[in-house]
Order: C-alpha cells, then sequence, then structure tokens
C-alpha cells in the first residue's frame, strides 16, 4: 500500500471508530431509566454552536496540514527535470518513449491523448499504486515522479475509455 | 412541530387534499421501488462477473455498468426522495398546489420515459460509456455501439434532468406556498427565502407566522440547486444529441467534463438533502420531541445553497493541463467542498441531541434511522478525505470511491428511503406493516451485507485497485471474491423487502411469530444462507478455474504453463488485435489470425508502432521480449 494511502487508512480508521463508538453511546442514553435526568434543550442549543466551532477548527487544520503540497505548482512550472518522458494515450494502449529510466533522478511525464479521457496510472514493480494523473485529450498535462524501485513498473488506465479499458496498460524498465 | 396545520384552517380549493398527494408519492414510490431491483440485480452481476463467477463479455459488463449507475443512483434513490419529499413537506403543513402538483406528475412521467430509455439504450443498444458518459467517450465506442445509441441516450437522460427541473418547480411552489405562513403580499422572492430558513437568520426581514419547519430548509435548498446545476448538463446533452446527427460538431473536452461535474455534485445532494428532511421529521418524532436546533443550522443551511454549485472540480483534481485556470481552479475547491460539510456535521449534530436522553422509539424505521445516521458519518468522512487533493491522487478513481458511494448512497441514503417507506406507508394506504419481523431481518441483510461489500471495496481502492474494470487485475482477486457471500446477503435482504412489501398491500398482517426469536432466528439463517450460497458458489467455481477464461478471454492463456511471448501477447497485444489462440479479441488493429504475420513482420511492426494505420505505438516491446512475442505470434496466428 501507497505510504499516503496508509496515512488515510489510519486517520480514518481512529476517526470512523470515535464516531460509532459516541452513536452508539448517544443510542445507549435511549434506554428505560436513562432518560430521568432529562437533557437542558437550551444548553444542547448552545452545544450547537460549540461543535460548529470544533468542526470548522479541525477543518481549518486539515486544510491547513494537506493545501501546501499539492502537485499542480511544480508539475505546471515548466522547469526541465533531469528525466522526461512522453506518454501518450490512446484507445487501447500507451505510447511510453523512452521506454527505459533510471531510478532515483526526478522525472517529468509529459501525457497526452489522442482519442478519449485516460487515466495515467503508475504502478511499481510491487503493484503499488504510486501516482496519477488524468489525461484529457488535446491538452498536455505533466506528472512528475521519482522511481525509487528498479524493475518492471506499469502505467494502468485509470480512467473508463471503453469497452477494453480494462486492458489498457503499458510497462516501463526502471534501471539502476 | 408536526401538529401544524394549514393557517388559514378548513378545507381549501386552491391546495391539494392529502389523499391525492399520498396517492402521487405512492407512484413515485412503487416506480423508484421496482428501478431499485432492478438495478440492484444488475449490480449483483457486475461483481459476480469480477469474482468470476458468472463471467460478462466485457462489452456487455460495460453496458450493465451504465444502466446499475444511472439506474440505482437516479431511478431508485434519487426518485424515491423526490417523491417522499412531497409527503414530507404534507405531514409538516405544506400542502401541493394544483400548478406544483401538475409539475410534480410532470416530473414522474419524464423520469419513468427517461429511464426506460436509459434502459434501451445501454442493455439492448450497447451504450456502455459509463453512467458519467464522459465526452468525447459517447462518440468512441471503438464499434462498441453506434451514435444513434449515443443520441438516443443523451435523449433519454436529458428527459431525466428535464424530470428534475420540473420537481425543482414543484417543491418551490409547494415551499413558497399558503404552508409557510408569509404575510399577505410577501413578494414570491421573499417567501423562496423564508422556505430557505433565512427567519432563523434574519428573523424581521424573512418573517412568517410560524416557526419555519425545519424539514422544509434542505428541499427549498436543492429545489434552487438543481435547477442551476442541471442547465448546464441539459446543455452538454444538447450538445450531444447535435453532435450524434451532425458529426462535425463538438465541443472542448476539458469544459466538458467541467460541464458533467458541475451536475454532477449537486447531483450527489439531491439524494441526500431530501433524505436529511425525512430525518429532520422522523427522528424527533421517534424521540417524542422538538428537533434540538437553533440558529447555526441555518446558518450551515445558508452556506449549504451557495457552496453546493461552487464545488464541482473536486471531482476533477487530477485535471490540471498547462495553460488552463483548472489547477487553480480545483485548489479554491478543496476549501469549498470542506465548507459544504458543514450542514451534513451540524445535522448530524442536531439529530443526535434530539435522540440523546429520548424515550427514543427503536421500531424497525427506528433502526433503520439510526444505522443511516451513522453511515452518513463513516461515508461523510470517507468524503473528507476524497475532498483532500493530496489523498485524491491515491483514491481516484480506485474501488474506493465506488465503496465510498455505496457507503453513503445505499446505507445511508437507502436505509433513510425504506425507514421512510417503513413509516409512511401505513398512512399512504390505510394498511398496517404486514411483519414487522421482516422488517428487521430486511434492515440487518441490508446492514450487514451491505458493509460486507462496501468495506472490501474501500480497502481494495487504498491498495489501488481500479474502478470500473470488467475483470480486475489478479491480485485483487481474493477481496472481490469475500464479498460475493455479502452481496447476495444483501438481494437476500432485498427480497424479504419485497415479500413484506406485497403481502402489505395485499392487506394481509402478521400476527404470529413476532417475537424477537424469530426476527433474531430468520435474519441469522438468511445470513447463514447467504454465507453458504455465495461461499460453496466460490469453491464450486474455483474447481472450474482452470477450465474458464479467467479474464474476458484475453488472458485464458496466462497459465503456468504460458510461454513469456503469450503472456506478454496477452497482457500488451489483446486489447487491439484478435488472436484466437491467446484468447484475444480486440478490434482496433488488424485481427492477426487473418493477416498470419511472419516472424519478421511482428518484429517490425514492434519496432515501427505498426505496419498500417500509425495507431500502434512505436517499441512496445524490444529486445528478448519482442523477440518472444513475435515467436509465439508468428506460430500461432490463424490457429
Amino acid at each position: 500500500m501507497n505510504a499516503t494511502a496508509e496515512v488515510i487508512l489510519i486517520l480514518y480508521t481512529v476517526f470512523t471508530i470515535i464516531g460509532v463508538a459516541l452513536g452508539l453511546v448517544i443510542f445507549r442514553t435511549t434506554r428505560v431509566g436513562f432518560h430521568i435526568r432529562v437533557a437542558d434543550r437550551e444548553e444542547l442549543e448552545k452545544r450547537e454552536g460549540y461543535w460548529g466551532v470544533t468542526a470548522v477548527a479541525m477543518l481549518v487544520v486539515l486544510l491547513l496540514a494537506t493545501i501546501f503540497s499539492l502537485p499542480y505548482w511544480t508539475a505546471n512550472s515548466g522547469a526541465n527535470e533531469p528525466q522526461t518522458i512522453q506518454v501518450t494515450g490512446r484507445q487501447f494502449a500507451w505510447t511510453i518513449d523512452p521506454p527505459v529510466v533510471r531510478e532515483n533522478v526526478t522525472t517529468k511525464i509529459v501525457a497526452t491523448a489522442t482519442d478519449v479521457n485516460h487515466g495515467l496510472g503508475l504502478y511499481d514493480p510491487n503493484g503499488v499504486l504510486i501516482k496519477q494523473i488524468q489525461v484529457v485529450p488535446g491538452a498536455t498535462q505533466n506528472l512528475i515522479v521519482t522511481f525509487h524501485t528498479p524493475g518492471i513498473w506499469k502505467i494502468r488506465c485509470l480512467e473508463f475509455c471503453g469497452v477494453n479499458h480494462h486492458l489498457m496498460q503499458g510497462t516501463l524498465r526502471v534501471t539502476r | 412541530m408536526e401538529a401544524a396545520a394549514i393557517p388559514v384552517g378548513g378545507a381549501r380549493d386552491d391546495v391539494i387534499d392529502e389523499a391525492r398527494t399520498g396517492r402521487l408519492v405512492l407512484w413515485y414510490v412503487a416506480a423508484s421501488t421496482a428501478f431499485l431491483f432492478i438495478a440492484g440485480l444488475l449490480g449483483m452481476l457486475l461483481r459476480e462477473s469480477q469474482a468470476d463467477l458468472v463471467r460478462i463479455k466485457p462489452s456487455i459488463f460495460y453496458a450493465i455498468m451504465t444502466a446499475h449507475g444511472l439506474g440505482a443512483f437516479v431511478a431508485w434513490a434519487a426518485f424515491a426522495v423526490m417523491g417522499l419529499g412531497f409527503w414530507v413537506l404534507s405531514e409538516v403543513g405544506f400542502p401541493m398546489r394544483p400548478l406544483g402538483f401538475l409539475f410534480a406528475r410532470t416530473a414522474w412521467w419524464t423520469m419513468v420515459i427517461g429511464v426506460l430509455g436509459i434502459v434501451v439504450t445501454t442493455l439492448f443498444m450497447g451504450f456502455g460509456a459509463s453512467w458519467v458518459f464522459l465526452y468525447p467517450l459517447p462518440f468512441h465506442s471503438a464499434g462498441d455501439w453506434s451514435d444513434t445509441a449515443t443520441g438516443l441516450f443523451s435523449f433519454a437522460t436529458l428527459l431525466v434532468g428535464v424530470s428534475i427541473i420540473t420537481w425543482c418547480l414543484a417543491i418551490l411552489d409547494t415551499v413558497t406556498g399558503p404552508g409557510l405562513g408569509a404575510p399577505e403580499g410577501t413578494s414570491w422572492l421573499k417567501r423562496l427565502g423564508c422556505s430557505l430558513g433565512f427567519g432563523y437568520i434574519w428573523p424581521r426581514r424573512f418573517a412568517t407566522e410560524r416557526k419555519l419547519p425545519y424539514p422544509v430548509i434542505p428541499l427549498a435548498v436543492i429545489g434552487v440547486d438543481m435547477i442551476i446545476a442541471t442547465l448546464p448538463l441539459a446543455a452538454l446533452l444538447i450538445e450531444m444529441i447535435i453532435q450524434a446527427l451532425d458529426p462535425s460538431v463538438s465541443i472542448d473536452p476539458l469544459l466538458a467534463k467541467n460541464l458533467l461535474w458541475y451536475f454532477g455534485h449537486p447531483v450527489v445532494y439531491l439524494l441526500l438533502f431530501p433524505a436529511v428532511s425525512i430525518f429532520y421529521l422522523l427522528v424527533p418524532r421517534f424521540a417524542g420531541k422538538e428537533l434540538v436546533a437553533g440558529r447555526v443550522v441555518a446558518f450551515a443551511w445558508f452556506l449549504g445553497v451557495v457552496v453546493n454549485v461552487l464545488v464541482w472540480a473536486h471531482h476533477i483534481y487530477l485535471d490540471y493541463p498547462e495553460g488552463t485556470i483548472q489547477a487553480a481552479l480545483n485548489t479554491s475547491m478543496q476549501p469549498l467542498t470542506y465548507a459544504i460539510t458543514l450542514p451534513s456535521a451540524i445535522s448530524l449534530y442536531s439529530l443526535s441531541a434530539t435522540i440523546w436522553r429520548s424515550n427514543y422509539q427503536w421500531t424497525a424505521a427506528g433502526k433503520f434511522l439510526a444505522v443511516a445516521m451513522v453511515s452518513w458519518l463513516v461515508a461523510g468522512l470517507q468524503g473528507l478525505i476524497n475532498a483532500t487533493i493530496v489523498f485524491n491522487g491515491v483514491i481516484h478513481n480506485t474501488m474506493w470511491v465506488v465503496g465510498h458511494f455505496h457507503n453513503m448512497a445505499l446505507l445511508n441514503i437507502g436505509l433513510v428511503i425504506f425507514a421512510a417507506i417503513y413509516a409512511f406507508l401505513p398512512k399512504l394506504t390505510n394498511r398496517e406493516w404486514y411483519s414487522e419481523s421482516l422488517s428487521n431481518a430486511h434492515l440487518w441483510l441490508t446492514v450487514i451485507g451491505g458493509y460486507g461489500m462496501v468495506i472490501p471495496m474501500l480497502i481494495q481502492g487504498l491498495e489501488g485497485a481500479p474502478r470500473r474494470y470488467a475483470v480486475l487485475p489478479s491480485q485483487y482477486d481474493a477481496t472481490t471474491q469475500i464479498t460475493i457471500p455479502f452481496v447476495i446477503m444483501l438481494a437476500l435482504g432485498q427480497i424479504v423487502f419485497a415479500w413484506n412489501l406485497i403481502e402489505t398491500l395485499r392487506g394481509r398482517v402478521r400476527k404470529q411469530h413476532e417475537g424477537f426469536g424469530f426476527a433474531f432466528g430468520l435474519t441469522m439463517v438468511l445470513i447463514l444462507s447467504g454465507l453458504v450460497l455465495g461461499g460453496s458458489a466460490l469453491a464450486l467455481n474455483s474447481k472450474n478455474a482452470g477450465r474458464t477464461p479467467s479474464a474476458g478471454g484475453a488472458n485464458a492463456a496466462a497459465g503456468a504453463n504460458a510461454s513469456v511471448g503469450q503472456s506478454e501477447f496477452s497482457q500488451t497485444c489483446g486489447s487491439c488485435h484478435t488472436l484466437k489462440a491467446a484468447g484475444a479479441s480486440g478490434t482496433v488493429g488488424p485481427n492477426l489470425d487473418q493477416v498470419k504475420p511472419t516472424y519478421a513482420k511482428v518484429m517490425e511492426a514492434l519496432a515501427k508502432g505498426g505496419l498500417g494505420s500509425g495507431t500502434m505505438p512505436k517499441n512496445l516491446y524490444t529486445g528478448a521480449e519482442a523477440e518472444a512475442v513475435a515467436k509465439y505470434v508468428s506460430e500461432v496466428a490463424g490457429r
């Protein structure tokens, strides 16, 4: 599993368990004997505002933690990277030029499509999805990536492109 | 809140009476439930095909996928909540008026005809561009369907769009009607403002005779937003109809993508917001007290009505071609998308606080709602991950997304729809439910089956499994097969629902065996049947594994004894070329069984990128791999 996917899995699992547990606690308070102490309505309505502020604060934290590492700005900076590959998608194959690259070198993938939308999904030799971008016909899109694992990498199509979409893949050899 | 009647009182001839509204709602419920059974069956086929249980040809798989997506999302869930919305309004004292009623009936007919059109063009004419029909794919079918099919599909989908807009008009007519209690002579726009809950924020400016019932707000919000969101989609569909007639017409693919998602985001809330109305109505009823809500929830909905139509680009975070403003647009959509979670966050608080220490009635409908609330949170947290650009780069277009919206649409909104049907049907039909035990069995089979299906999808997605693959890479096979018993449980749950529904409509009431023991026993028996049925089907199937093609034919040769040339051919060349020996049936390039190329010809084609149209990429294989492929092809072609 991709490192970012692991972060997602951990964060998501923790918050989900807390949320579901809270839900179960709330449902349990409806059991006979529990609702003798009637909850103070005004107090609960006031807490709605506190919860609103808490929710906004948590969202701001998540935003600040993630918004500064977007893939957009380096990809579209126009700077030349040490290694460049041209990748063209068409139903149902990828053209990869050159099909051999070196490991541990910052690489710019310049992607285009000739017919329909495709998705360029980069899988390492262990079958882990490392990065992906969409490829729109008639436009050029860049992906900056460094290949850390030598071997045969795969480019799978990750945007539905027709009847043989699931067979659309290309190979890229990463050498030491 | 529920006791509120029409302020003027008495029978009025300028409003539709409750019985007529009820009959209309029943038609919505009946048609959408029928579509649920069809769409559900198609979905089950798709997953069973991915699990190699019943292998469907890719062209048919994708046509079914298109029908299943639109069928389940629009023809079932959206259509159901559209109808139930009218009943919610009726229950909180907002009767329909003749114009709105006419719109509501028109919306029913255009939806039904549109959906039937989608069924015909996908299942019978082969249109399989998926339910997002990403332009220009509908016009590049690789011979799989015709431009006529695309034109007719676009027309049918346009009818669905017309239905949605007409429904919005019906809702807006109703929420601005006499139920509002706005002073005489209040302008229509001001009444609209009142129905959006502005009275909670600016009490003097948007004054009404009675406090606005909270269930009205989400319906008014989506009534406004879906008109704004559907018009650009309609423009795209009209373009597609014109292009089907005159191929020289076209539009920019990136613009088309933006237009599609401008509709594609709010349409999710066409399901969610009316479901929230149902929560707002039924949870306080079961808890025996008013909804715990103040002004904050009104602020959240004010934010919702504005931001809902400004977040579409979070569906295309990974589109940022050079020389376009898409990257900047996408960046701005992350905070905006976070903002759109606030109506959900505040609503979940209000509903939880309403249930807190209440005498909540744990009837079947009450349980459906409670589980739906948990799903709302669980799936909503997934939504936050999707909304975050750096996370989206990992899960975009993987099975995670499929897991996410099944979690949200089936296990939140779907359960709310069932809760509403259980709660409303006795009043709509004057009949008691046939069996509470069957309702409980329906709940647990749906929840256990549903999560048993959704959780493996989410995990597969995190492991990079692509969505919309007729045949998934073999590394995901085990997780796909795990879902099969649960998919069967889900189906059994809906059979129980159908049985309960039919017996109820026939006027039967089940008196015996209504204790906890019967309900528990029945549910356990059905869960076990799901496990046994699914498990044994998979076991029987794996015995035949050597004889059945494991990848729609193309990977048939990828067995243990396959040569390097054969497996490389299957992986790379089979998508475009037909070669019977490798089980490949691609039609993009020449049929190699007919061409029968020599070793040298194959080597030349691999190096130059084909010997004809120039469609084939150069240097697909070089060196020893090229030699292996050339040897294999020259030996087996034509045999």
